[in-house]
């Protein structure tokens, strides 16, 4: 009975969900940024109030590896912010991966990337 | 619609639908009044009571599966302790249990239960997000609806079983049915910022799905306006039946349609994809002379319409007054002048209401202007006064896009034009396209040139003429305990960034206590006041975030209490659906 609800279950989610809800409304460091010291934090905000435990953030170097990076928590108790402390970066290339899911229970993700020099 | 769409808005179809039955079935058997019908009655709800609680549960268990990815029964745990979704489904899944557990009596505590879970519904989907006024406009709506469809079944089963306690019950249903149809409209005035406005209702296909909606409720109302009027009071139970067939059948259709809705993104956040070839002119509402001509149009066109209704349902019982009515209306009509429609629409394109997803930050704005004097500076010039050195051979003359032209044109008809050209009216190409651009280039380079003009409107006194929005720059002050954005004043209050003494409801924010406006921030400003900026600039942002009043030192105390006073009583509006 277990096996064939979670095959169920499975099977209604193998299709990807097109639903896009809380847009990325500003972004520290921003898209395309250059920065000349490292920065201290990601800092996300979006249109829309955040599920904490349903929302991940991932940094990758240029060379696609996912750095350690502690989990995203509400920055200073705004439930539409994530941050993410960071520890020292080096000069290059970095990619920053954001998921998350509105409080109406829609998912929405995309990335950017910024130069630290 | 994916195979998920399809089963989520199944499963919560069949349990919103369970429970708007049961509720059905109570309210039914109070108006029919009659001690059998209302025990069978009360005696039907409990199996869709018990439908509402399994599809619910597997509605929760599906929700949980497809946004945790994780394995059941981790996935359902992690929703039920970690979200609010989880939290509002354990709640009404427990109303819907503690209706099925109350004694068969207490039939007002019952018909309580499922009421307060159905209430319930706008915080599992969008109400969730909304404003609290909102949501309860989306509460009212769904009772309201909820009552209305789900007691049309147990109309028509009532009517079939017992003809006379049927007929009892329709005609007192009338009254309820105004009732919840006034409800219903107030709800929908509550939730009409969520469809994104005619051209969310138009141009995205939950638009599209709430058109399809309104039809069917226009189609319910008709039949519930001619059973209450005529075929209730009359006696007619065969067409009183089909009709009531009709709008239940319609009733159903709602409420899938509703479940479905729910699963996807309202028009206000959705992309628009306009599919006319004209739009409403930008500025239309700002522009008296054509809103009163609009008005002078519309308004006697919505006075005959309402004639013409209330000619109807008096037709029966005073049939000259409803004459009366009609010659009226048609009087209107024929006096109602009709204008030509060129200055109302503009040409539109797909991209008309389409808009940044990102806010103006000090990166974008320097991104926008690399790839403007990358791509565009050698025909529009350096400055986009149309200038450039390669303007000469152009087939037409490079326009200044500096010009207050250009902030009356919406930002989706630039994304357009950047990205596949444009031709003359003669049909020769006027510009080329930039394909090769992503959209968030496009969008940057449109926000850069909406900097570039609103520059150029600083006026000498330090006043925006079409002030532009800050850009977004997050900051730590001392003594501020949260983060403070510039373009995002807290409380829609006015913002000071200076050194001075602000006047009374203004915040004041110390440069030196904030650390400063670091150099790409300044870089930023530069562009957006059209010149060098000095070491310690000064500005006065409005609650909405828009830069109003730029200083290049601190200015006189009566001259700040002036700016705030008059930004005040003249706030700004955004141009080109810039938000």
């Amino acid at each position: 009975m277990k096996i064939g609800l979670s095959a169920f279950l499975a099977a209604l989610s193998l299709a990807s969900p097109a639903f896009a809800h809380a847009h990325l409304d500003s972004a520290s460091p921003a898209e395309g940024a250059v920065l000349t010291s490292p920065p201290e934090e990601i800092l996300l905000a979006f249109t829309e109030n955040l599920e904490l435990a349903l929302s991940a953030v991932t940094l990758r170097d240029a060379a696609g590896e996912a750095l350690e990076i502690p989990a995203p928590a509400h920055d200073q108790g705004d439930p539409r912010s994530l941050r993410v402390a960071l520890p020292d970066l080096a000069p290059g290339v970095y990619r920053v991966e954001w998921s998350v899911t509105s409080v109406d229970t829609h998912g929405s993700q995309g990335e950017f990337s910024f130069t630290l020099k | 619609m994916s195979l998920e769409e399809l089963a989520l808005a199944g499963l919560r179809g069949l349990h919103l639908g369970g429970l708007a039955g049961a509720a059905g079935a109570f309210v039914v058997g109070v108006l029919a009044a009659e001690g059998g019908t209302r025990a069978r009655l009360a005696a039907w709800a409990r199996p869709l009571l018990w439908a509402a609680l399994i599809f619910g549960a597997l509605w929760f268990a599906v929700q949980a599966q497809i946004l945790t990815r994780r394995g059941w029964p981790e996935a359902q745990l992690l929703m039920l302790t970690e979200t609010g979704f989880g939290r509002i489904m354990a709640l009404r899944l427990a109303l819907t249990a503690l209706a099925l557990v109350l004694p068969r009596g207490a039939q007002t505590a019952i018909l309580a239960a499922i009421l307060a879970a159905l209430a319930l519904q706008p915080l599992l989907g969008h109400g969730a997000a909304t404003p609290w006024l909102t949501t309860l406009a989306g509460a009212l709506h769904v009772l309201a609806g909820a009552l209305w469809a789900g007691s049309l079944p147990w109309l028509l089963w009532t009517l079939r079983r017992d003809p006379e306690a049927g007929l009892k019950a329709a005609r007192r249903f009338s009254p309820l049915g105004v009732g919840l149809v006034a409800t219903l409209g107030l709800g929908l005035w509550g939730l009409w910022p969520l469809t994104g406005g005619i051209p969310g209702i138009l141009g995205t296909d939950y638009g599209r799905a709430l058109l399809i909606k309104a039809g069917l409720l226009a189609l319910m109302l008709a039949c519930a306006f001619a059973n209450g009027i005529w075929l209730a009071p009359a006696g007619r139970r065969r067409l009183l039946r089909l009709s009531l067939c009709v709008e239940a059948l319609a009733g159903i259709l709602v409420v899938l349609v509703a479940a479905w809705l729910a699963l996807q993104p309202p028009g206000l956040h959705d992309r628009v994809v306009w599919p006319f070839e004209r739009q409403p002119a930008p500025g239309l509402r700002e522009d008296a002379f054509l809103r009163d001509r609009l008005l002078r149009m519309i308004l006697p066109g919505a006075a005959a319409a309402g004639l013409v209704l209330a000619a109807l349902a008096l037709l029966r019982q005073a049939r000259w007054i409803a004459l009366a009515l009609l010659l009226t209306a048609g009087f209107l009509l024929w006096r109602t002048p009709v204008f030509p429609a060129a200055p109302f629409l503009r040409p539109a394109l797909p991209t008309s209401f389409q808009t940044a997803e990102t806010r103006r930050n000090p990166a974008s704005l320097q991104q926008g202007e690399a790839l403007y004097l990358r791509d565009c500076a050698s025909c529009h010039g350096p400055d986009a006064r149309g200038a450039g050195p390669q303007a000469t051979g152009d087939p037409v003359w490079p326009p200044d896009l500096t010009a207050p032209w250009f902030l009356q044109t919406r930002d989706g008809d630039w994304f357009w034009r950047i990205r596949h050209g444009m031709t003359s009216r003669e049909g020769a190409p006027s510009m080329p396209g930039f394909p090769g651009l992503s959209d968030a280039e496009i969008w940057r380079l449109v926000d850069h040139l909406r900097g570039r003009a609103s520059a150029r409107s600083l006026d000498r006194r330090g006043s925006w003429g079409i002030p532009p929005q800050a850009p977004a720059l997050r900051l730590r002050c001392a003594g501020e305990s949260r983060r403070l954005d510039l373009s995002r004043p807290p409380g829609g209050a006015l913002l000071y960034w200076g050194s001075g003494e602000p006047p009374a409801g203004v915040l004041r924010l110390d440069p030196e206590a904030c650390g400063g406006l670091g150099p790409e921030m300044r870089a930023a400003l530069a562009l957006l006041t059209g010149g060098e900026l000095p070491a310690s600039p000064e500005f006065l942002i409005d609650g909405e975030g828009f830069l109003r009043w730029f200083w290049p030192q601190r200015p006189e105390v009566s001259a700040l209490a002036g700016a705030a006073e008059w930004t005040r009583a003249n706030p700004a509006k955004a141009s080109g659906g810039h938000h």
